[in-house]
């Protein structure tokens, strides 16, 4: 194992110098013309405006999410290619050592660069002058490595349950989405007073659980009125207990993606390389789920309520069968999903009425 | 030795291989035929620890050898396609090679001289014939105890096929290597190979050593003085026959000095016997077993 992690490590130079190299100029060259990093008085019609220049936290977040999604498809291609897992799959090394190497090595590079781009990024603020409490700026390190931690294992689980690449990208965005949307359907048929919109957690990716609370934490750095700067460290401590909730319960999803990634290799039926996936954490689930909750919640104009989830049925199991010509047999759970979301859809408007009433 | 026991795999519905049994000793160049679809890929797949069926194993040397390391190190699986990219260098393989088996870099360096082959030129400039030999060089190299070729001649010139089976019949002598090969290709088969198994119907049709089987069958041309019929020929154990009036093609398994002898008694004008090959011999299992016709 040790030999074939130092070979692994080897085969990622390049991505990593690739994907350090567009970092560097995208994120962190640009902010070196900055000036200083505090609040700007813009006299002007004898009033004043504030604006706060903000380091690029947010473009270093998109960068790492992002590559959350690139790394699993790089770490995990090989078992989506009929001509690759006859090359690794009989190669002597036991399939949970395989898939925990390729996850540990594509782990490892997202954490290098997590902690080069928040080094440099404080270098950046600490060179220029700022009003930031910059102690606690190292902060965006251990949230960082949450989020990446945290997307990359579920996604790299993701990826992995699809048989060809195109599929497994498709499924890791998918769930994107599906905690989300089902969490709004879910709290759809309950009253708004106690709907307080879906938790950090449940939001798109953990990337937005930890920009915004980086935000909380952190970004503040001077006193709205005063202008003087405050310590944030009792934003930490005073943390919300809903919060750290979700992030516990992200952090644990996280580890059982990888236990089950790791877990179940030596079951994996390899020969459904680039096959239809059939995976019951794909299509054959999400499709008719998808279908159901967005039929269920679009409440707009009854043209486009049947145009967009009719569409996207239609060209999701156009994708899923890879053919047009998809048998009958393969249109029925999708539709009757659909009708489903339209009956669901009429219930949560009935009871809306019977609140309001 | 390995041993295949019972072994049945399927791909969803359609089942490739069922409960086929088969023994090949060490040391010996054994040689998978069979039309296409049979099977072929399919079994050295398992064979090489890749897939799993889902019943029975393979074992080498009473180790089963689905996901244990300590077994697929002495295996090679070259594939009939085997995976590069359209950058990938001879020389970018060696690490991928050297990663999991003990890497015979010179003897590799000296396939690559007597191939003629350039370490630094893409992969994917290379010829069919360029691209298997490069790969069966990275095979020789890793010195394995046990080697499986899927459709090895394929796209390989006659000067390239003879030079790969000089190659082959090398490392079995030298380094007591177990070779097997699928290929269609059944005279190269029959110039190197010690042992045979034809895959027919999902299971082995048929087995054993080469040489023993091909002495065992006879295909002669007999001239009767009158027009006959198959019925003649009843309690003969045929593979083949063929009757045009008077005259008839007929190929029969047994002791060739007893048959000979039968066929004597049914006094007929003129026996000839005509050689038979490994690849009509295939033809004729294949035949008789329903396909061809």
């Amino acid at each position: 194992m040790k030999k074939y992690f130092i070979y692994s490590l080897q085969k990622v130079i390049w991505p990593f110098s690739i994907m350090f190299v567009v970092a560097l100029i995208t994120i962190i060259l640009p902010e070196l013309a900055t000036e200083n990093y505090y609040f700007v008085y813009t006299a002007y019609d004898e009033s004043i405006s504030y604006s706060i220049n903000f380091p690029p936290i947010d473009r270093i977040i998109v960068f790492l999410g992002a590559l959350t999604f690139v790394v699993p498809v790089l770490q995990f291609e090989f078992s989506k290619n009929r001509r690759l897992v006859d090359q690794y799959y009989s190669a002597p090394i036991s399939r949970r050592k395989l898939l925990a190497t390729n996850y540990l090595v594509g782990l490892l590079e997202l954490f290098a660069l997590t902690i080069i781009f928040s080094l440099l990024l404080i270098a950046v603020v600490i060179s220029k002058p700022n009003v930031y409490d910059i102690g606690h700026f190292f902060l965006i390190i251990p949230f960082l490595l949450f989020s990446v931690f945290v997307t990359y294992s579920l996604n790299c689980f993701i990826f992995h349950q699809a048989n060809t690449l195109y599929d497994g990208v498709i499924f890791m965005l998918f769930y994107v989405f599906i905690l989300l949307i089902a969490y709004q359907t879910v709290f759809s048929l309950m009253p708004m007073e106690y709907f307080d919109g879906p938790p950090y957690g449940m939001s798109i990716t953990p990337f937005v659980y930890t920009q915004m609370a980086f935000m909380e934490f952190i970004m503040p750095p001077v006193d709205a009125i005063t202008g003087e700067p405050i310590s944030n460290l009792h934003r930490v401590l005073e943390y919300e207990w809903g919060d750290i909730v979700d992030a516990i319960s992200l952090f644990v999803l996280a580890v059982a993606a990888v236990f089950g990634l790791i877990l179940y290799a030596p079951k994996e039926k390899v020969e459904r390389a680039g096959q239809i996936s059939n995976s019951w954490f794909g299509y054959k689930v999400i499709n008719p789920a998808l279908i159901f909750m967005t039929t269920g919640l679009l409440d707009m104009d009854p043209f486009i309520q049947i145009l967009i989830p009719i569409t996207y049925l239609i060209i999701i199991t156009i994708i899923y069968r890879r053919t047009f010509k998809v048998h009958w047999r393969d249109w029925i759970i999708p539709l009757s999903s659909y009708a489903l979301g339209i009956g669901f859809n009429f219930l949560r408007n009935f009871i809306e009425t019977l609140y309001i009433s | 030795m390995i041993e295949i026991k019972n072994l049945s795999k399927s791909y969803g519905p359609k089942l490739v291989l069922n409960n086929l049994n088969l023994r090949i000793e060490d040391q010996t160049i054994f040689g998978l035929v069979g039309i296409n679809g049979a099977g072929k890929s399919t079994l050295l797949r398992l064979m090489s620890g890749i897939y799993q069926g889902e019943q029975g194993k393979v074992l080498y040397n009473g180790q089963d050898v689905y996901d244990n390391p300590n077994v697929k190190k002495d295996i090679f699986f070259l594939p009939d396609d085997p995976f590069y990219t359209f950058n990938t260098r001879g020389k970018d393989l060696i690490s991928y090679y050297q990663t999991f088996y003990e890497f015979d870099e010179i003897a590799f360096k000296e396939l690559v001289k007597v191939f003629n082959l350039q370490l630094n030129t893409p992969i994917n400039n290379f010829s069919k014939g360029m691209k298997r030999q490069l790969f069966i060089a990275l095979a020789v190299a890793t010195r394995p105890k046990y080697l499986l070729l899927d459709e090895a001649f394929d796209g390989l010139d006659p000067l390239a096929r003879l030079t790969l089976k000089r190659h082959l019949i090398a490392l079995s002598s030298d380094y007591h290597s177990t070779i097997i090969i699928s290929s269609h290709s059944l005279r190269e088969l029959e110039d190197i190979c010690d042992a045979y198994g034809i895959i027919d119907h999902q299971e082995i049709a048929s087995s054993g050593q080469l040489e023993e089987t091909m002495n065992n069958v006879h295909k002669y041309q007999i001239a009767f003085k009158e027009p006959v019929e198959a019925a003649l020929f009843a309690e003969f154990d045929k593979l083949f026959i063929h009757i045009e009036g008077r005259i008839v093609q007929i190929v029969l398994r047994g002791n060739e000095k007893e048959v000979t002898k039968r066929l004597e008694k049914l006094k007929p004008l003129l026996i000839d016997k005509i050689a038979i090959s490994f690849e009509e011999l295939f033809i004729y299992e294949v035949e008789n077993r329903g396909y061809l016709k």
